[in-house]
């Protein structure tokens, strides 16, 4: 049974008393693999691994309450080797060549050995070996480690090499110390750089100074992950060992480093191409005329690695090089009749539902007295537009406005008006009418008190429905086209027409929940904590405290659910809805749903504020 | 090769991401799996409290190799051996000119304990230390740990200006 070191571990690397540039020999030694642990084993140290047994899987497993045995990566077992308190132990591998070094530390913890331990070796990025990244300019850099027989036995033929742009020479110490140099970029004096170097004989406790010299060209490519390999072969107690030592860096070129804007017109960029680059802000990019642009801006660093966004910003440029980006489309007329009772009906179509900023509002100025209307003077009359069905490109609506007297002439400039940008289209078109119909209005739609003329107020949904019965706190509140989950306040707000949303003022949170729950698809725990239960199962919180809805995933999906169900809530064994009442159609649709996967999936567009 | 997802603004901090390619497909967000080996071609990413839209990675069917969110990581993982006599670690990150604990892990007699930090920016160089506490609050020895990220870089903040006049877009730092 080997010893620690002896064999693979007879050969130590160790750092200089100032790191990588000199001096003496320090007490640490260097991993050339690091070991990267889960599923620890309290008690066990791992304070080498051999270079031998290369990157990937390796596993220490515990035989007995008392023992170890260590398969390197792509490896076999090896033997179990008994570990005692506070001592260390060679586990070998199944090829004895690789093995670990590890101490069992019973102070730390006086446990029996017991489980598998898992260490992920990799090679370290700008250690020793690899020494810190470089850039594209030629450049020089140097680093010394120690090899040093911490056996009890001579090791011999020892035979270093390795290949450009690495060159190494071997330094012996004097006095126990070697030169020491000012920085990486300084070379060392007195010393015979090759490719390969030898030592005859190291005795036990010698040391050898190695220094390594890499040199990158200027023209040499970038690379994010470059490679030094030194390998150590050695001969000890009559087997030969060899070590890869192994260590990463990067070459960079600082003129990638830069801001890069890809650009397209009438669609989003395919971000292959930069359409200009510039290593500040601010910078410029000139826009044509008569063009939608959609552009977006990414930064690439010195090692070719660019960012991922892809959310453009679209800019709408007029053939004047204005930027009509806001512009709000006019309305059209496509009516506009006389009807009972002195009221007169129009029709009116906005197109531009696909404009930047939609508008959301009917403007229309209006005239009875033969003249003109002016926009500039006049009072509006505004009239909410109302969304019928989803995602259509244009919308009509008929608007009411009256009742006038007999013969009256009308005149009207329909304008559309966005809430969002308090401003509206520019069109003077004047429709005119003259109030020509004398018949009364329809009797059902005649007040019901003291002969005012009042329309008679459509049934509408205003009602909640409470899930904390008698304490009523929790619960759904429905009206024609908005549903509202509310605790102590609002935690949803699905909403159609104008601006049609799922509008919160909370936070999402991707929290997967599966605890047993009620059979009611909002289960209340208290005013401010519920959840939208499937199937039994809790699925999706609401924590109106910590200001937070959790699920395990949200999903935006456009397309309304297609669900004929009456009612603000419809549970099934796979998915619970929330439901909206939709005025003019007169159908419920999902809002919500939370499937028993946890995914949350609203139908609408959301609104966070 | 990841593919290029289609990216609108949705609310004031979601962003709906819509791609096509062969199913299935991996959703990488800030260098965390998102969604993993799903047929969906479309989500909506939350982003509460940040000034610019987490920038995603989607991998599908035909990728191979590891992704540049796992093999360009842009979180640290502290790895640190346990200490004898202590009662929990504080994990702390160096900012604003001091150590600023940002989790504390209980000595569990595990042996050897771990902590994967949040997202770091791209061509920075994070301070963390981890440092052991026993039970009367004395601080024992940190351990340092320090590497130079490189990631794919976060999507700069940046504001844009349009001159009628000379027809020129200006980018400028957010």
């Amino acid at each position: 049974m080997a010893t620690s070191y002896t064999n693979s571990d007879a050969l130590g690397y160790y750092q200089a008393t100032t790191p990588h540039l000199g001096g003496g020999r320090s007490d640490i030694g260097i991993n050339p693999l690091e070991p990267i642990i889960s599923a620890p084993i309290g008690p066990v140290v791992v304070q080498h691994v051999t270079p031998s047994c290369g990157e990937g899987a390796a596993t220490i497993e515990a035989t007995s309450t008392t023992a170890l045995r260590f398969k390197a990566p792509g490896d076999t077992w090896g033997a179990a080797v008994t570990v005692a308190a506070n001592t260390s132990a060679l586990l070998e591998s199944g090829t004895a060549t690789k093995a670990a070094r590890v101490y069992r530390d019973s102070v730390y913890s006086a446990d029996d050995l017991g489980g598998t331990m898992t260490l992920d070796l990799v090679a370290p990025m700008n250690g020793a070996i690899g020494m810190d990244n470089a850039t594209q300019t030629a450049s020089n850099h140097y680093a010394v480690i120690y090899l040093h027989n911490h056996s009890s036995e001579d090791i011999t033929s020892i035979s270093i090499t390795t290949a450009s742009p690495i060159l190494v020479a071997l330094e012996a110490p004097s006095g126990g110390t070697v030169q020491t140099i000012a920085d990486d970029t300084t070379a060392p004096t007195g010393l015979s750089w090759a490719t390969s170097a030898a030592v005859a004989t190291l005795e036990p406790g010698e040391s050898r100074a190695l220094w390594i010299h890499r040199t990158i060209g200027a023209a040499t490519a970038v690379n994010d992950e470059a490679t030094t390999t030194i390998t150590c072969a050695y001969t000890y107690s009559g087997t030969n060992y060899s070590d890869p030592l192994v260590g990463n860096y990067r070459i960079g070129d600082a003129t990638l480093a830069r801001y890069e804007i890809h650009a397209a017109t009438g669609a989003d960029p395919n971000f292959a191409t930069a359409a200009a680059t510039s290593a500040s802000l601010p910078f410029t990019y000139a826009l044509s005329t008569s063009n939608t642009h959609h552009y977006a801006v990414r930064r690439r660093n010195q090692f070719n690695l660019e960012s991922f966004n892809t959310l453009c910003e679209v800019r709408e440029i007029g053939a004047g090089g204005a930027d009509e980006t806001d512009a709000i489309t006019d309305p059209t007329v496509d009516s506009f009749t006389a009807q009972p009772g002195g009221e007169c009906d129009l029709v009116l179509t906005y197109p531009g539902a696909e404009d930047a900023t939609p508008a959301d509002t009917w403007r229309l100025y209006i005239t009875t007295d033969g003249t003109t209307p002016d926009p500039a003077t006049d009072t509006p009359a505004d009239t909410s537009m109302q969304i019928i069905g989803l995602a259509h490109s244009s919308l009509t609506n008929r608007v009411t406005i009256g009742p006038y007297d007999y013969d009256t002439v009308v005149k009207v400039i329909a304008r559309a008006y966005s809430s969002d940008l308090a401003d509206e289209s520019t069109g003077s078109t004047v429709s005119t009418l003259t109030v020509d119909t004398q018949d009364p209005i329809a009797a059902n739609w005649m007040g019901v008190t003291g002969g005012t003329h009042k329309r008679v107020k459509r049934p509408t949904l205003d009602k909640a429905t409470y899930y904390n019965d008698p304490t009523n706190t929790v619960g759904l509140r429905t009206q024609a086209g908005d549903t509202e989950l509310f605790g102590t306040s609002t935690a949803l707000r699905g909403r159609l027409g104008s601006g049609a949303d799922l509008w919160t003022g909370i936070d999402f949170a991707n929290v997967a929940h599966s605890a047993s729950g009620t059979n009611t698809p909002i289960e209340v725990v208290s005013g401010t904590e519920f959840y939208i239960n499937v199937n039994g199962t809790r699925r999706a919180k609401v924590d109106l405290s910590g200001g937070t809805i959790e699920a395990a995933t949200f999903v935006f999906s456009e397309v309304a659910i297609d669900l004929p169900v009456i009612g603000p809530t419809h549970t099934t064994s796979t998915a619970t809805y929330i439901q909206i009442f939709h005025g003019v159609t007169g159908r419920w649709t999902p809002i919500i749903k939370v499937d028993s996967s946890g995914v949350f999936t609203a139908t609408r567009a959301i609104t966070q504020e | 090769m990841s593919l290029v997802p289609t990216a609108e603004k949705v609310g004031a901090y979601s962003t709906r991401y819509t791609w096509s390619g062969t199913a299935p497909y991996d959703v990488y967000v800030n260098g965390d799996l998102y969604l993993d080996q799903t047929s969906d071609t479309t989500t909506v990413i939350q982003y509460p409290g940040v000034s610019v839209p987490y920038a995603i990675e989607v991998r599908d069917a035909t990728d191979s190799g590891l992704p540049d969110s796992v093999k360009y990581s842009p979180k640290l993982r502290l790895q640190w051996r346990g200490q004898a006599g202590t009662d929990v670690y504080k994990i702390q990150l160096y900012t604003g000119g001091e150590w600023v604990t940002q989790q504390i892990a209980k000595e569990s007699g595990a042996g050897y304990y771990s902590f994967l930090t949040v997202a770091q920016d791209d061509a920075t160089s994070p301070q963390w230390r981890v440092v052991p506490v026993d039970s009367r609050k004395y601080e024992g020895e940190p351990v340092a740990f320090t590497s130079y990220i490189v990631r794919n870089p976060e999507p700069p903040a940046v504001s844009f200006s349009y001159d009628a006049g000379t027809g020129d877009l200006t980018v400028s730092a957010a």
